[in-house]
């Protein structure tokens, strides 16, 4: 956790982002791995209600404790065995969220490149 | 810390490409195998089912902490003998024909096989594309160490 006068609030968000949607990412792999399990039942992570009060409440320590909680899907069943895995769905998600944590990765380089430029002796 | 996560995401996927390539593996055996009516057992040959289970951890049933190493992907149970009946073929210049003239093939269907080898490699696919994805975006995170 970088901490300082330079590191505000976006900066906490953004890691925060960063570990959920690369908690995010394992529990998509989890499904794919997964699609033809007799009897699997497809997992999401949810963390968004807790994110957005977090944030609404301009709280950074509650914003650096979301950390999501994992549920079922109650999606229909597509297969006969009782699995509930669409692999293209799946595989939207993880593009999704791969692409959610690039931009969540280059906001943070973002951020570190204006550091120096404050830093920069002219 | 998010590298850790996206590591362990890399071992998920491996568990399930290694799963689908032996699935893959035991229908090559099933194909190559489909006129055998002889076997070490006896009989013809049965077909070989691979059985997939979840790698489950017990902190998954109530409240679940997303930072633990709990998505292990999936491993197989084992590879068992499919329950189907053999098939019986008229074919009586057939060494192992019975009085009758009949063969015992093995329980397999060809094009069963072949439509499950299709569904194996694409899920083979999926597995490598999320190991792919995961992999870059890794090295992003590691390109924020490259700047300055």
């Amino acid at each position: 956790m970088l901490e300082g006068p330079g590191f505000d609030k976006n900066c906490a968000l953004l890691e925060q982002l960063m570990t959920i949607a690369a908690n995010k990412q394992k529990v998509i792999a989890n499904n794919i791995a997964n699609v033809n399990t007799p009897g699997f039942r497809r997992k999401e992570l949810k963390f968004e209600e807790e994110f957005l009060k977090a944030v609404e409440e301009n709280d950074v320590e509650a914003v650096r404790q979301v950390e999501g909680k994992v549920v079922y899907s109650d999606d229909p069943t597509l297969q006969n065995a009782g699995n509930n895995v669409d692999i293209d769905k799946e595989m939207g998600l993880m593009n999704r969220n791969s692409l959610a944590y690039s931009l969540y990765t280059q906001l943070y380089a973002k951020k570190l490149e204006m550091l120096q430029l404050a830093m920069r002796p002219t | 810390m998010p590298l850790d996560s996206l590591f362990n995401t890399l071992k998920v996927s491996g568990t399930g490409t290694r799963a689908q390539r032996l699935r893959m593996d035991t229908i090559a055996s099933n194909l190559a195998n489909v006129n055998t009516t002889r076997t070490a057992e006896g009989g013809p040959y049965r077909r070989q089912v691979p059985v997939f289970e979840e790698v489950f951890d017990e902190m998954l049933r109530s409240e679940y902490d997303p930072r633990e190493d709990v998505f292990n992907g999936v491993q197989v149970a084992g590879v068992v003998p499919a329950q189907k009946p053999f098939k019986q073929v008229y074919d009586c210049g057939h060494p192992d024909a019975d009085k009758d003239g009949y063969v015992t093939v093995p329980n397999i269907n060809a094009m069963e096989e072949m439509t499950n080898l299709i569904d194996a490699s694409r899920a083979y696919e999926a597995n490598l594309s999320v190991m792919r994805n995961t992999r870059q975006i890794i090295s992003e995170t590691i390109g924020l160490l490259r700047r300055g």
